[in-house]
């Protein structure tokens, strides 16, 4: 019997080996490792592994690589996109000394890349040409206090509502709202045509906590508190009742299960046409158009309106994309790599074609329902930057979002959360 | 009976326990080892790193509520999946070594959950705990369906025990199945002749026969359930709030989300001392009934 | 008599009923979420989400062309694959002289390393896994499929072993001492004769290994870092869960890609498997 496994096994295992050895292993999407040429070239042949975890990104990034090695065939870019663990991933692979060029750690913050910059594991980008060529102020906000920058902007997505504004017309919501007061108002008259107003995907921390940056932006962004926090005497209790106020309110008003729900649910939830508004970034349109067409359309996107000053509402403009350049990496050929990308004709049509988002270069693109409207928000610059998420400990948005949830399923009261939020922050911080 | 040790049977120590000794201590020891160092240290996981000495382990144990909870709410899931999974797979293997058709098609279903990986499961289970059994409540009104399984904390750790029944059992009835088969059929005729009712077979001679096997089946499981991870990882995330996060979960993000490494570790190795701690005592627990 | 007969015949067939419908619906719940993971692989994610318990109006195989288009399965396959065998193989060669020389010598030395092996059932792997990732390095073994085997067969060794030991415990001692005296050295002995005695308990540890490696994910995903060499759950997985959470309609589908080679081993080592753990455990 046993003779018959074994033969079974080796027999199976030399099959799928024919096979896959006999069929060219090509058509790789997630993963674009097309060999350059062989050919006699004058520059010594080198290779750049990209590393990210942004889905959305991927026809694009690989559309990228293929015309970049296309001109440059001494060059090979090879794409990685890991979804799922990515950052486990990612210490791995350091772990295994085989960290790759170029990356996504997803933290962006001085604090947050700390132990990377202490290592020595990711460098100064500022003597890049995509730096350079952006404009002084943007420069400025990307330094770190030792005056050098290490994260490449590369798409940013603002944060706000998505509404549905076929309901919001039956509704007779004429204006869109820009205060606290005049979203409750909204509110109920879209609860008198019997419609929902809100729908949130609680079920993970992540849509929770990025749903709370924006509200609560103004608060958690201010210099002095988080300088507070990080000397141990600052607390979340002193500032967080208007962000509480707010999710009291999103709260009552969200009919559904929330606390089962994570972000796809929600999403399909929206796109069965009764649910008005949602929380998420710009990037949503394609989730929808995937489910319903026509509503994806009709649908728009203001800012949150948190407060009763109508100039407060603007949207976060949160910070999508960044990379990082690691201490090992070929300076010349991310320099070259990121220019084709961001600055030459190929690279900036392939953008504004098949990434369609909205980035600190000036690449335009063809915007959708979504995007449109919030371009329209965000003319003269209004809207936040997000720095907030970038004073925090890295995690942190981890215990955020597992606070939060814990406060809007009730087993937290208000002053038990702002001392879990404190706890978590001085813990991670002190961890270190 | 008994051999001097010769240069032969050293030749056969050698060549037996050689190669997996040597892999066993390569890929495992070294590394624990050298978890063992790092959980003495502030290491981020990345740069260097300085001995803070035992203090990770007293803040883990002073400082940590969160940390000490999932690890209460660890024991509770395992005492729970375990006392569950052992019942109700002791019962169907009684059931299926029982002489009726399509045994093997009810052992084959039984059994098939064992095929799906962790995460997979997880993530069926997700799927069906929020969009199966929402559907069946609006098609037949049953309360059971209605329940936030996933999204109330109140219920979100008897999801898991449900998952985690339902992958585990088929393995553990099929080992009960194995024993049961495995007893001597003479036993059991001697027994009937003497007129024992099918009661008394079971409690006097199935069961005490089968009893070093639950206990190994138990401490396998214990052991296994213990470690959960990756179906609460697909299933809840941990959630809702830390609803249901076991220490595995814990750990992991305290190493790769946090990036306090050196103490991740030091919480990872008190945690394995702990497993060690209650696989002894229900070793010994099942040896005394064993003895009895 | 014979009325006493019938009644016991009418009163065993009324238990065997119990149990049988009982049976049918402990089965029938086992059964239902793979019932609805099936029914819904084949319906559009659209109807996935929002007509979730009712039976698709026709076959969509749309998400397994997405897995197949988007990731090169086939090579996923070759890679789990050789993986599993290449461990299995190892495994069983290991363990089983391992296991013999335990069940067969009773001396402190096999009882140590028994003990020794014990531990890694109790260790969790996240204690272990940067230092192991960070010796792999220094041996220069990250992402090669091979140290991964290399790893699995150590993660699968304690286990092997103590079923080994156990199966080895119920063949008499006279089978090999008779092979001694014809003059065969222990290492042809056991390969020529208590071996093939093993298959069953063999086979038993074919299939629980190759079920747990072939599902494994962790282990591949931070060990097997470039693409060519991911396996199935590995490869699979960024499909079932991008950025935003789970995509259904595609992990389903996933799920029964995954699921089906494993399938095909079990039912054809089956009729084994429990004889192999009779062996394996009950003596052991």
């Amino acid at each position: 019997m046993l003779k018959k496994a074994v033969t079974i096994l080796v027999l199976l295992s030399m099959v799928f080996g024919l096979v896959a050895c006999s069929s060219p292993v090509a058509e790789t999407p997630a993963a674009t490792t097309t060999e350059a040429a062989v050919e006699p070239v004058l520059a010594a042949p080198t290779s750049l592994n990209v590393f990210y975890y942004q889905e959305p990104l991927q026809l694009g990034m690989d559309a990228m690589a293929q015309a970049f090695m296309a001109d440059n065939p001494n060059i090979t870019v090879t794409n990685e996109l890991v979804t799922a663990d990515h950052a486990v991933v990612l210490k791995s692979k350091d772990a295994a000394g085989q960290l790759p060029e170029v990356f996504v750690t997803g933290s962006y913050g001085e604090r947050q890349l700390k132990s990377y910059i202490d290592a020595g594991k990711i460098v100064d980008v500022s003597g890049l040409k995509v730096i350079k060529s952006l404009p002084q102020a943007v420069q400025d906000s990307l330094k770190f206090s030792d005056g050098k920058i290490y994260n490449i902007p590369f798409t940013n997505n603002p944060i706000g509502v998505f509404y549905n504004k076929a309901l919001f017309a039956k509704a007779g919501i004429t204006e869109i709202p820009k205060t606290f007061s005049a979203l409750k108002d909204a509110v109920a008259k879209i609860k008198a045509i019997k419609a929902e107003p809100f729908v949130m995907g609680a079920k993970d921390a992540w849509p929770v906590s990025s749903m709370i940056y924006s509200p609560g932006h103004e608060i958690f962004a201010d210099k002095a508190w988080t300088d507070s926090m990080w000397a141990g005497t600052g607390s979340h209790a002193t500032i967080l009742a208007p962000v509480f106020d707010f999710l009291d309110f999103v709260k009552a008003n969200t009919p559904s299960k929330f606390m089962e729900t994570d972000h796809n649910t929600a999403l399909a939830k929206y796109s069965e046409g009764n649910v008005a508004m949602m929380f998420y970034s710009t990037d949503i349109y394609p989730g929808i158009a995937a489910l319903d067409q026509a509503l994806a359309d009709n649908t728009g996107f203001f800012a949150i309106p948190f407060t009763e000053d109508p100039a407060q509402s603007k949207p976060l403009l949160f910070s999508g994309t960044m990379f990082q350049v690691s201490s090992k990496a070929d300076m010349a050929t991310v320099d070259k790599y990121f220019e084709f990308m961001l600055m030459s004709e190929k690279g900036r049509a392939i953008f504004s074609d098949i990434i369609k988002t909205s980035n600190p270069y000036g690449i335009s693109f063809a915007a959708d329902s979504v995007q449109s409207d919030a371009i329209k928000v965000m003319e003269n610059g209004n809207y936040y930057i997000d720095t907030q998420n970038l004073n925090q400990p890295d995690g942190f948005w981890q215990v955020q979002g597992t606070v939060i949830q814990e406060y809007l399923a009730g087993t937290m009261n208000r002053e038990q959360a702002a001392k879990a939020l404190d706890k978590g922050w001085q813990d991670i911080n002190s961890g270190n | 009976m008994k051999k001097k040790l010769t240069g032969s049977s050293l030749l056969e120590y050698l060549v037996c326990f050689g190669p997996s000794m040597l892999l066993y201590t390569t890929f495992f020891m070294l590394p624990m080892l050298l978890g063992i160092f790092y959980s003495l240290t502030n290491w981020d996981g990345m740069g260097n790193y300085s001995i803070v000495g035992a203090s990770n382990y007293t803040k883990l144990l002073l400082n940590d509520p969160v940390f000490v909870q999932s690890m209460l709410r660890t024991f509770w899931f395992a005492i729970t999946s375990v006392l569950f999974t052992t019942i109700f797979s002791m019962l169907c293997a009684l059931a299926l070594t029982s002489k009726f058709k399509a045994n093997n098609l009810f052992r084959t279903i039984i059994f098939l959950p064992n095929l799906i990986s962790m995460v997979i499961t997880g993530f069926i289970w997700n799927f069906l705990f929020t969009k199966v059994f929402s559907s069946i409540y609006t098609s037949t009104g049953l309360e059971f369906f209605n329940i936030s399984w996933i999204g109330d904390a109140k219920f979100v750790m008897w999801a898991v025990v449900i998952v985690s029944v339902w992958q585990g059992m088929g393995y553990y009835m099929t080992i009960y199945i194995a024993g049961i088969l495995g007893i001597d059929q003479s036993y059991i005729e001697a027994a009937v002749i003497d007129g024992a009712t099918d009661r008394q077979v079971f409690w006097k001679i199935k069961l005490p026969l089968m009893l070093p096997l639950v206990s190994i089946g138990a401490f396998l499981n214990l052991a296994f359930c213990m470690k959960t991870f990756d179906v609460v990882f697909s299933l809840s995330k941990g959630g809702p709030g830390n609803g249901s996060e076991v220490a595995m979960l814990n750990i992991y993000r305290e190493a790769f989300v946090y990036n306090n490494f050196g103490y991740g570790s030091a919480k990872a190795i008190f945690f394995a001392g702990i497993i060690i701690i209650f696989s002894l005592i229900q070793q010994r627990i099942t040896s005394r009934t064993e003895v009895e | 008599m014979s009325s006493e007969q019938k009644m016991n015949k009418k009163k065993f067939w009324r238990k065997e009923n119990i149990i049988g419908f009982s049976m049918i619906a402990v089965a029938a719940l086992f059964f239902m979420p793979i019932y609805y993971m099936l029914i819904n692989a084949i319906k559009p994610n659209k109807e996935v989400l929002l007509r979730t318990i009712e039976f698709p109006k026709g076959l969509y195989l749309d998400s397994f062309i997405t897995i197949w288009q988007k990731t090169s399965f086939l090579n996923l396959l070759k890679n789990s694959v050789i993986i599993t065998v290449l461990s299995i193989i190892g495994i069983v060669l290991f363990s089983s002289m391992a296991g013999y020389m335990i069940a067969r010598k009773n001396t402190r030395f096999t009882k140590t390393v028994y003990l020794y092996l014990l531990l890694s059932i109790v260790i969790p792997f996240q204690a272990i896994m940067i230092p192991l990732v960070k010796l792999m390095a220094f041996l220069h073994i990250t992402n090669n499929i091979y140290g991964l085997v290399l790893v699995y067969i150590c993660a699968a060794t304690p286990m092997s072993v103590f079923l080994y030991a156990g199966a080895v415990r119920c063949i008499p001692r006279s089978i090999e001492e008779a092979a001694r005296i014809d003059g065969a050295n222990w290492f042809m002995t056991f390969w020529r004769i208590i071996f093939p005695l093993l298959r069953s308990i063999t086979s038993t540890v074919v299939i629980l290994n190759s079920f747990w490696i072939w599902n494994d994910f962790l282990l591949p995903l931070i060990m097997l870092t470039s693409n060519e060499n991911k396996t199935i759950p590995v490869g699979l997985m960024s499909l079932i869960f991008g950025q935003y959470g789970p995509n259904v309609s595609v992990g389903l589908a996933a799920a029964i890609f995954s699921v089906i080679p494993m399938l095909i081993i079990y039912l054809s080592l089956q009729k084994y498997f429990i004889k192999g753990l009779i062996e394996g455990s009950v003596k052991g």
